[in-house]
Formats: structure tokens, C-alpha cells, sequence
């Protein structure tokens, strides 16, 4: 086990170090920032000391080395957007937003997608599980900024419950947190309805029926436990899902958080920002990924560690 | 290990986790007592007018906070400020007295080492354009100063020279503190500023000017047109910024009042014609252009009649009331590609801006439509900024091969001063410039030299005519910029400023 | 950590109505949703019933026909440039399909084969492949393709490269997986021994057990290519005029949505039901091919 854990843990930091080349490259097609950063009548001799100030004159393979020698002390270089302040500091002042929203959307897609799951399982083919379905098909069929936008119009422009935008209190984070969550809810219920459909079959809780447990807690405790499972094992590629979604509910509701954030810096070609802020996404993702497998091998013995 | 136990454990943390989030509010903030709540289009940089490098998005907030060494009157006019000034008689150097008893935010009073240090400050950490033509500054004691020149340079004042930062401030607290708490000698003192999100600005007491009526006022920083919308629709702003031409007219129905100001810039049509090759090398084919676009039905139907139809706006420097836009003819303009030898047309590239400008797009689309009808066959391309720039200057700027016609906003109407789009873009020395034009080159020269008003209007509308005449751009909207408010508030935005700015002493609520 | 799960079991015949059964057995709904869009993006310049690019500023923001003031040769109203937008979704079907089919294709080509050749081979180019797969996913999707097409510009084909960049791992990590189980099994095996070259496994014994597999991921992406396309041209980083596109009418529209609430309501209903379609098709044809794919 201990071995397991070590080696997912290298594999882990291998991993981060690819995605550090990829946003290294992908940053630097972008085009020259120079251009940007120059008043519009400057000289080429002005154009050529900036690039080489900022490093830009150097072959690409010596810039990533500068890039990864700064990284590993987490400078990230400063921030042409926000002029003059450390890349990394911004990135890491616009987190908390970004882990509010994703978390309350995680939790949301979590709960509801179990809750209409198991509700949808229990009642198969009746209207509920009809409702449920259609419910999930949807989700996975809208476009999350289409929701966001007609949501705005309908709660906050039209009947006045919640609030347009920004970050405040619990009521500014339930529409973007549904308009995120939306997709992550329908993959939830999906898994879970299955997997429900098994449990409800096995022999274990034909046992736990004829124990005369109320169908109650057959259904919420003893089958859902085991439906628990799978859920855990796809809330990786549910996060994936969720920090992609947070890009453009934070753009829609102007939540103030990373997503929005790298979204400017790719409008503004800012490398030391989008860099970072992309870097701190997938070293979250591979975070967390890390956790579920190491819990999931925990729970479920059936998981061989080679 | 025994897994169901696991699982269990982990739903329950899961279902405490829910409940605690359900019953607790997440961010624990308390309630901002509102005066007056304002949504603003841009995310500004920073509020240090000495650094940022995106002074179009932070000016029209961050001069509530720090100011000029002149101020601008609403109706546009420059006028003795944090300073006065005395021009030399061979116009090298301007004299500059500071105001006495001018306090920052910070309780420094303001001397020429403030000025020293602004000035270098913007000189080292921005692209500094204001400074083109400074040579140098001399202290002459704490509270003059004077602006050496390696030419005389009209728009230095007109720019109401330069924002003033606190050298005091910034030593006792340093780079980083300096930015995220900017300090300056405005009518408003920042109490919070967070970035992509708000600012919250207070009545300084000190001010040496006027004391505004307005106390306390949050500019809230959104990009999305419509949530804007929204926001005053729902009632959490007072005030917007920029609203959408589509929906002005709707926010008006729905009870709003909206405030109309020319401001830079003006979309249009820009040839860089210096190539033998190219069909519109010929005046008579971009004449010929000229006549097809129907300029008037684009701003009536597209733009919803809000934007101006221009060279120059009358209350500018230099406008010439018998200097004509183009009439919409297309018979006109296919006899003239005839002329030229075009009779069947041509294909040629129109690129445009591409991202988030409202207009422009849609705008190059009926410009490309409008030529299809004359046998012009556009391909459009659309570029983003930074590739633009940098093709630009790299590609088509004074080069005789290049192949270039753009929808573009080169400033001409609706700035401080028409000379500045003279020497950004149509100076032929200026990178950006896709004009080259040795007489008008001299006019502007002369111009930017000529601090006397009612001579430079002359110069001003003699190089306006050299460029109609040489049909170097087609005008076809001049930017209005529009504010929303509700019913009870008054704002007078100031005119001739270059941006559309949000001075908050210019506000007041009606009761 | 394939999860044997079962699925649903057919519902015993006589207790449904047939034409529920015929649409359990038949992709009805996913057919009536795609098809349109199929023939539109095909056979669509054949009959538009305006050029879905010419402008007319005279009759801007028509409503749709059914509604007062409509008129029958505007079926769904015009748009802010008086342009027709029942051409416009027609228009738009085409570029839909075209990115999101050679998306899918491209990036099915690349990850299916760097797939089979990371189960096949195992070791160092296993190690090595499945790393950078690790590594991209780790980046939410939509930002390395904004990321992408921020970089090589505006336009269809960079569109159609950015998505292919970005869904290859999709297939890499399924494809993966079941050629290290097919490599085991006697046939692989048998025709190692008689000497067949790696290639020709690949290829002939390897490749045809994978097809159903491909098939349902690739229906399944399809939904996801056409999402990310709009919303990055929502964004503004993905299409730009003349091209039309679904996620440009929404873009553009929304400042309209008080007023001519036509205009994007029609593009995001032509995106969620294709999307709709494709991942109803996606699902149908996993549960025909192979009730295992479920996670997928």
C-alpha cells in the first residue's frame, strides 16, 4: 500500500511536469507580447531591449529552463495585466473564489445527482424516473453558458430572487453554482441509477429486506453505501468537468475567480499569469485525483496495487 | 480494511459537509452600506496612474483617485489644476507652479520631489507616449518645476500633462503596498480595491477643490454587457457604464435614464494603398468604396442611430463644417471602378478587430456586403489584437508590398485633440501608421508645435482635408459612449477627455 | 477499474405499449434529432431559403412567422442585420458538423492509435504516452482549447486542430485499456506465435475488435466537440464572422434577448438538441454494442 501510494505520488509530479511544458508551449504560440507592452510609435531598437529584457530573445527550449528554474521556487514572472505584481499572488488571492464555486457546485452536482439517482432508481419507469431522466439528458445537452445567460434574465432580471453577479453571500452562489453543476448532476444520477439497479438486485439486500429493515433504510443506507462507490471513483473526471465549467460561469456571473482570470490573460497574452493560473488548476485536479485513488484503493479491496 | 464502514463514514462526512455549507453563509462579509453603487466595464490593472499599462480601462475610475497637474472642466476645457503653467516664448520649456496646501490621501503634502518621482516612475514602468518629446524636468525649488522639450509639444498640455503619485507614500510602504492601495490628491481615497471584482472609493475631506456631494460609492468592475444590464435592471447598480447600442432603447422603455457622450474612438474603413499592385493604389477604386458604403443605414440600422456620422464632431479643434463624408452612391462607385479599369471588381482582404469590441464586427460584415454589390469581393479576416499590432508594424507599415484594407479605430474624432490620432496613426513615422504622406507629415509637425488654438485648428483642418483627399479612411462611425442611470441620479460627463470617464464628483442624487 | 455493471434489463414485452418498444429497440428520438442536422450541414446550401450572410438592414429583428408582425418568408425572424435565421441555422448546422466530425475523426485517428500502441507495446512508449494523456487531462478541456486556438487564430481549421488536440486522450485512455485486455486473449496470441508482424496485429487482429468501442466514444464526443466549439466562440476566442456559427448567433443575440428573444433562443435550441441527439445515439448504440462501456 505504502509502496502504491509512493509511486501514484511520483507519477503525480511527472505528471505536473508535462503539463508545465504543455502550457509553456501552448502560451508561447500565442504571439509576441512585446507589441502590446510598447507605446505605438516605439523604435525596433525599443521593440529589441524589451524583448530581451523580458527574455523573449532567448531559443524556446532555454526560456522553458529559465521558466521551470522559477517555477520550482513558485515565481512565476509578473503579470503583464496586472501591472507589476507577481503572477502567483494574484492566482493565489483569485483561489478562494474559484474553490468556493467549485466546491458548492461539487457538492450540489454530488447530493442531487445521489438524491435523483436513488429516487429515479427506487421508481423505475414511473414519472419520477422519467423526470429524472429527462432531467439528466438535458443537463448534458445545454449549454452551460446559455443557461447561465437566460437564468441571469429569468431570476435576477424578471422576478428579482437572486442576485445578477459577483461573489457575496450564499445567494450569489447558487446560479452559477447550478449552471455548472447541471452537467456533473446528470453524469451522477446516470452512475448512480445504474449501479442502484444492481445493489437492489444483490442478494445482500434481498438479506436486509427479509431482516424486516424498513424499505427506507434499505434503500438510503444499506444500498446506497455500495452505490457510493463508482460515484467516488468518477468524481475525478467530474472535477474535470467542474473547473472547465467554472471558466465560463465566472466569465457569465463576473465571479471573481482563476477561471475568469486565465480567461483575461489569454485575451492579453499574458504567459507569466495564464501559466501559473493553469498550473494551479492542474496541480489541483492531480491533487485530488491523487486522493480519490488512494481513498477508492482504501474502500474497495478489490483495487490490486502494482 | 472494511469497505462498507468506509463508505459509510464518508457519506455521513459528506451529508455534515451539506449541512454546515446549507445553514452557513459562505463568505461572512458584512453588508457594504451603500450610498451609491456603480457597474463599470473594465477590470483596470491597477489604480496607480504612474504604472499601469492599460490606462484606457483604468482612467476613467482611477481619476476619482489621483489627478493630472491640470484638471478638465465637464465641457472639455484644460484649466490650472494641481498645477498652473507659464509656456517659454520659444515654446522648449513650460514653467509649472504647484498648488499650495494639496494634500494625498495618505496626509503628504505635495512638493516637486513628488513630481520627480511620478515622472520617472511612468518613464520606467509604462509605455510613457506622453513623454515623446520631454527632454528633461528641472527642480527649481519645492514648488516649481520646469518641462524641458527636444520639441515643442502641444499635446503634452492638452494631455493635461501628467498623474501625480506620493513619494513619500511609496517610501514608507513600498512597491507592492503602493499599487494595491493607491494614494493621490483626488476628490475619492481608495478604501478597497480588489481586482476583476470592485473598488470602494470615500469622500476625501482634505481635497483642495470643491467638495462632492457623493460620500461613499462602489464601482463594480463586470465585462458582460448584459449582466450590466441586468444589474441596473435588478436594481443593485445606480449607474452603468457603456451600455450596448442594442439595448439602450430598451433600458430606456424600462424607465432609465441614459447619457450620451462622444468619445474616442471612430471605427473605419483604412487603406494602406503605398503598393503599385493593388487595385486600390488607384484613388478613383477607393473613392469608388467610399461611394458604396452606406455609412448612414449602418449607424440607423446596426448601431441603432446612436453613434455620429463625422469627421469631426462641431466642439472640436478643427472641425470644418464644409468637410463632407462621403453620400452613399453606388452608380457613382461602380462608373468610378470602371474608370479605374474595374469593372468587373476585384477581391481584396478586409481585416477587422477581432474580440470583444461591440460594432465592429457586424460593421466589417456590412462593409464587406456593401462592396460585393460594386463586384468587390472581400475575404475577411478577423485578428485579435496582439496579432494585429504586430502585423502592423512588422508587415504593412511603410512597406510598398503591402496588401492591407481594414476595418479599423485609428483615433480621429471625439479625443482630446485631433493632432494625437495625427501622430499615432497617420504620421508616417509613427509604427502603427498605415498613411505615408509627405505634406501632410510637414502639417503635422507644424501642428503638434503650435500652441496657439485658432492657428492649429487651421493646420489641423488643412491635414484632415489631405487625408479625405487621398480617401486614406472612410469614417464610418464615431464612437458615443452611453451611461444608464436611474431616475433619481444626475451625472455630467466630461467632454473632450479621450475616454468616457466616471467622475464621481460630477454625480448627485435628486431627492 | 472497469466496474462490471449491468444494465437496465429489458423490460418484459407485453407490459409496455409496442411503440415503446420500438423506440427500445430503434434510435428514434437521436435519429429525428441528428438527421435534421445531417441533411442541413450536407444538402443545406441546396435550400436555404435566404443567403444566410446578406444582409438587409430594412427588415432587422423580424420575429419568427408565427408570431404578429412575421413574415412567412422569414420562418424564424431575422437577426440585428436583418439576416434570415432559419438560413443562419442551416448555415450553422454545416459548420457544426464539419468541425465537430473531423474534430472527432482527427482526434480519434491520433488517440486511437497512440492507444493501441501504449496497450500493445507496454513499457517505455506505454509509460510515456499515458503520462503526457495524465498530464492533458489535468487541464480542463475548455481552456486548452481556448488556450489552442488563442494561439493559432480565428477560423474552422483551427478549431477543428485545437479539439483534436484536446479529445485525443479521451480515446488514448479507453483504446489503451482494452488493447492490453485483447492482448491477452488466444487469438492475439495465436497469431503472434505464427509470426505475424506487430503492425499487421495491430491492424487486422487487434483494430476490428475495437471498432464498436471507437464507434460509441466517438458518438459521444460528438456532443461534447459541438459544446466546446460554441462555447468558445461564446467566449470569443472561436469563430468569427463571415463563418456562422450556433455559439456566434447566441453571442451576438444575447444583447437582444429583451427584445428579440428569438435570435439566440433558436441557435441554443439547434445545439442542445443535437447534442442531445448524438449523446442519446452514443448511448443506444454502447448499449447495443456493449453494456460494459457504461463509464464511458
Amino acid at each position: 500500500m505504502r509502496r502504491y501510494a509512493l509511486k501514484r505520488v511520483i507519477l503525480g509530479i511527472i505528471t505536473v511536469i508535462i503539463v508545465s511544458m504543455i502550457i509553456f508551449v501552448a502560451s508561447r504560440l500565442s504571439g509576441d507580447v512585446t507589441y502590446l507592452l510598447l507605446p505605438q510609435d516605439a523604435t525596433k531598437e525599443e521593440v529589441g531591449r524589451l524583448r530581451a529584457k523580458l527574455g523573449l530573445d532567448k531559443p524556446l527550449p532555454f526560456q522553458y529552463l529559465y521558466f521551470l528554474k522559477d517555477a520550482v521556487r513558485g515565481n512565476f514572472g509578473k503579470s503583464y495585466r496586472y501591472t507589476n505584481r507577481e503572477a502567483m499572488e494574484i492566482i493565489l488571492e483569485r483561489l478562494p473564489a474559484t474553490a468556493e464555486l467549485a466546491f458548492a457546485a461539487f457538492l450540489m452536482s454530488v447530493i442531487c445527482g445521489l438524491l435523483l439517482g436513488v429516487l429515479s432508481a427506487t421508481k423505475r419507469d414511473n414519472f419520477l424516473d422519467t423526470l429524472g431522466k429527462t432531467f439528466a439528458l438535458i443537463g448534458q445537452a445545454m449549454p452551460g453558458f446559455w443557461l447561465g445567460v437566460m437564468a441571469i434574465l429569468i431570476f435576477s432580471v424578471k422576478l428579482g430572487w437572486l442576485p445578477t453577479s459577483g461573489r457575496g453571500n450564499i445567494s450569489h452562489l447558487i446560479m452559477p453554482s447550478i449552471s455548472i453543476a447541471w452537467f456533473s448532476i446528470a453524469s451522477i444520477l446516470r452512475i448512480t441509477r445504474s449501479t442502484m439497479l444492481d445493489v437492489l438486485d444483490s442478494e445482500y439486500i434481498k438479506t436486509a429486506r427479509l431482516k424486516g429493515n424498513s424499505e427506507l433504510i434499505v434503500i438510503w443506507k444499506h444500498a446506497l453505501r455500495n452505490a457510493l462507490i463508482p460515484v467516488l471513483a468518477m468524481s475525478g473526471i467530474q472535477l474535470a468537468h467542474l473547473l472547465g465549467g467554472v471558466v465560463i460561469a465566472e466569465t457569465i456571473f463576473s465571479w471573481p475567480g482563476l477561471g475568469s482570470l486565465i480567461l483575461e490573460g489569454i485575451y492579453s497574452r499574458d504567459y507569466a499569469l495564464v501559466q501559473a493560473g493553469v498550473f494551479v488548476i492542474s496541480i489541483i485536479f492531480i491533487t485530488c485525483n491523487l486522493a480519490v485513488d488512494l481513498i477508492y484503493g482504501v474502500i474497495d479491496p478489490r483495487i490490486r496495487y502494482d | 480494511m472494511d469497505s462498507k464502514k468506509m463508505a459509510e463514514k464518508l457519506a455521513v462526512a459528506l451529508l455534515v459537509i451539506l449541512m454546515a455549507t446549507m445553514f452557513m453563509p459562505v463568505c461572512g462579509e458584512a453588508a457594504f452600506s451603500r450610498n451609491l453603487v456603480i457597474g463599470y466595464e473594465g477590470d483596470p490593472d491597477t489604480l496607480d496612474m504612474c504604472s499601469t499599462r492599460h490606462a484606457p480601462t483604468a482612467i476613467p475610475i482611477a481619476a476619482n483617485v489621483m489627478e493630472r497637474l491640470f484638471q478638465i472642466t465637464t465641457d472639455g476645457e484644460t484649466v490650472p489644476g494641481l498645477a498652473s503653467w507659464t509656456i517659454a516664448p520659444d515654446k522648449m520649456s513650460i514653467d509649472f507652479k504647484l498648488r499650495k496646501g494639496v494634500k494625498f490621501h495618505s496626509g503628504d503634502s505635495l512638493t516637486t520631489k513628488d513630481v520627480i518621482f511620478s515622472y520617472k516612475r511612468i518613464l520606467e514602468k509604462t509605455t510613457a507616449t506622453g513623454f515623446r518629446w520631454v527632454k528633461d524636468i528641472e527642480i527649481i525649488d519645492d514648488m516649481n518645476f520646469r518641462v524641458l522639450f527636444k520639441q515643442p509639444d502641444v499635446l503634452f498640455l492638452k494631455d493635461r500633462s501628467f498623474f501625480i503619485g506620493s513619494k513619500s507614500y511609496f517610501d514608507r510602504v513600498g512597491e507592492a503596498e503602493f499599487n494595491k492601495k493607491v494614494v493621490g490628491t483626488g476628490p475619492y481615497r481608495v478604501i478597497n480595491w480588489r481586482a476583476a471584482e470592485f473598488v470602494e472609493l470615500e469622500r476625501f475631506d482634505d481635497y483642495w477643490g470643491e467638495k462632492p456631494e457623493i460620500k461613499n460609492v462602489r464601482l463594480h468592475f463586470i465585462k458582460e454587457g448584459t449582466t450590466r444590464i441586468s444589474m441596473l435592471k435588478a436594481g443593485e447598480a445606480d449607474m452603468i457604464t457603456s451600455v450596448p447600442y442594442a439595448m439602450v432603447k430598451d433600458l430606456e422603455r424600462s424607465g432609465f435614464k441614459t447619457i450620451k457622450l462622444a468619445a474616442h474612438p471612430t471605427t473605419q474603413v483604412q487603406f494602406q494603398f503605398m503598393n503599385p499592385n493593388v487595385p486600390w493604389h488607384d484613388k478613383r477604386v477607393r473613392l469608388a468604396i467610399a461611394h458604396a458604403i452606406d455609412g448612414d443605414a449602418i449607424v440607423k440600422s446596426l448601431l441603432h442611430g446612436i453613434p455620429a456620422r463625422v469627421w469631426l464632431s462641431p466642439w472640436e479643434l478643427g472641425y470644418d463644417p464644409s468637410l463632407k463624408l462621403w453620400e452613399y452612391d453606388p452608380k457613382k462607385a461602380k462608373q468610378l471602378l470602371a474608370e479605374a479599369g474595374y469593372a468587373k471588381g476585384f477581391e481584396m482582404p478586409l481585416y477587422y478587430w477581432a474580440g470583444r469590441t461591440t460594432g465592429q464586427k457586424e460593421t466589417a460584415e456590412a462593409v464587406a456586403l456593401y462592396l460585393k454589390a460594386i463586384g468587390i469581393k472581400c475575404t475577411m479576416i478577423g485578428w485579435e489584437p496582439v496579432k494585429m499590432i504586430e502585423s502592423i508594424r512588422i508587415k504593412w507599415h511603410n512597406n510598398p508590398e503591402a496588401v492591407h484594407v481594414g476595418v479599423a479605430t485609428p483615433p480621429i474624432a471625439h479625443q482630446t485633440d485631433p493632432v494625437y490620432g495625427f501622430r499615432t496613426s497617420y504620421y508616417s513615422e509613427s509604427t502603427i501608421s498605415l498613411y505615408n504622406n509627405p505634406e501632410f507629415d510637414k502639417i503635422y509637425l507644424k501642428a503638434s508645435q503650435e500652441f496657439d488654438d485658432a492657428k492649429r485648428a487651421e493646420l489641423i483642418k488643412q491635414g484632415m482635408r489631405i487625408i479625405a483627399d487621398d480617401v486614406a479612411t472612410i469614417p464610418i462611425w464615431a464612437n458615443v459612449s452611453v451611461y444608464a442611470l436611474k431616475k433619481d441620479i444626475d451625472f455630467t460627463p466630461t467632454l473632450r477627455a479621450m475616454d468616457a470617464l466616471v467622475l464621481v464628483k460630477d454625480i448627485k442624487i435628486r431627492p | 477499474m472497469s466496474q462490471t455493471v449491468k444494465t437496465e434489463q429489458d423490460q418484459p414485452i407485453g407490459k409496455t405499449f409496442s411503440f415503446m418498444f420500438v423506440f427500445k429497440r430503434y434510435p428514434i428520438i437521436p435519429a429525428l434529432c441528428l438527421l435534421p442536422v445531417i441533411i442541413c450541414g450536407i444538402f443545406g446550401p441546396l435550400f436555404y431559403p435566404h443567403d444566410p450572410t446578406m444582409m438587409n438592414l430594412g427588415s432587422a429583428l423580424k420575429p419568427p412567422a408565427f408570431l404578429p408582425g412575421g413574415e412567412f418568408s422569414y420562418f424564424l425572424g431575422t437577426d440585428h442585420m436583418g439576416r434570415d435565421l432559419l438560413s443562419r441555422l442551416i448555415e450553422g448546422a454545416r459548420i457544426s458538423l464539419l468541425i465537430s466530425v473531423f474534430g472527432v475523426l482527427l482526434s480519434g485517428l491520433i488517440g486511437c492509435s497512440l492507444g493501441m500502441l501504449a496497450g500493445y507495446m507496454g513499457g517505455k512508449a506505454d509509460e510515456v504516452i499515458m503520462r503526457v494523456v495524465d498530464a492533458q487531462m489535468s487541464i480542463p478541456a475548455i481552456l486548452l482549447t481556448i488556450l489552442l486556438a488563442a494561439a493559432l487564430g480565428v477560423g474552422v481549421t483551427t478549431i477543428i486542430v485545437a479539439i483534436s488536440v484536446v479529445f485525443w486522450t479521451g480515446y488514448a485512455r479507453v483504446i489503451r485499456g482494452e488493447t492490453v485486455s485483447l492482448k491477452q486473449r488466444e487469438f492475439v496470441v495465436l497469431a503472434k506465435v505464427t509470426g505475424c508482424s506487430k503492425a499487421r496485429i495491430l491492424i487486422r487482429h487487434i483494430f476490428p475488435n475495437l471498432i464498436s468501442t471507437i464507434t460509441v466514444l466517438a458518438t459521444l464526443q460528438l456532443g461534447r466537440a459541438i459544446l466546446i466549439e460554441a462555447s468558445i466562440t461564446f467566449l470569443g476566442v472561436g469563430l468569427q464572422p463571415p463563418d456562422t456559427a450556433w455559439g456566434l448567433m447566441i453571442s451576438e443575440g444575447r444583447m437582444y434577448m429583451a427584445t428579440a428573444w428569438w435570435i439566440p433562443t433558436f441557435a441554443g435550441l439547434a445545439i442542445m438538441a443535437t447534442v442531445l441527439g448524438s449523446n442519446l445515439m452514443g448511448d443506444w448504440l454502447r448499449d447495443k454494442f456493449d453494456p460494459k462501456l457504461r463509464q464511458l
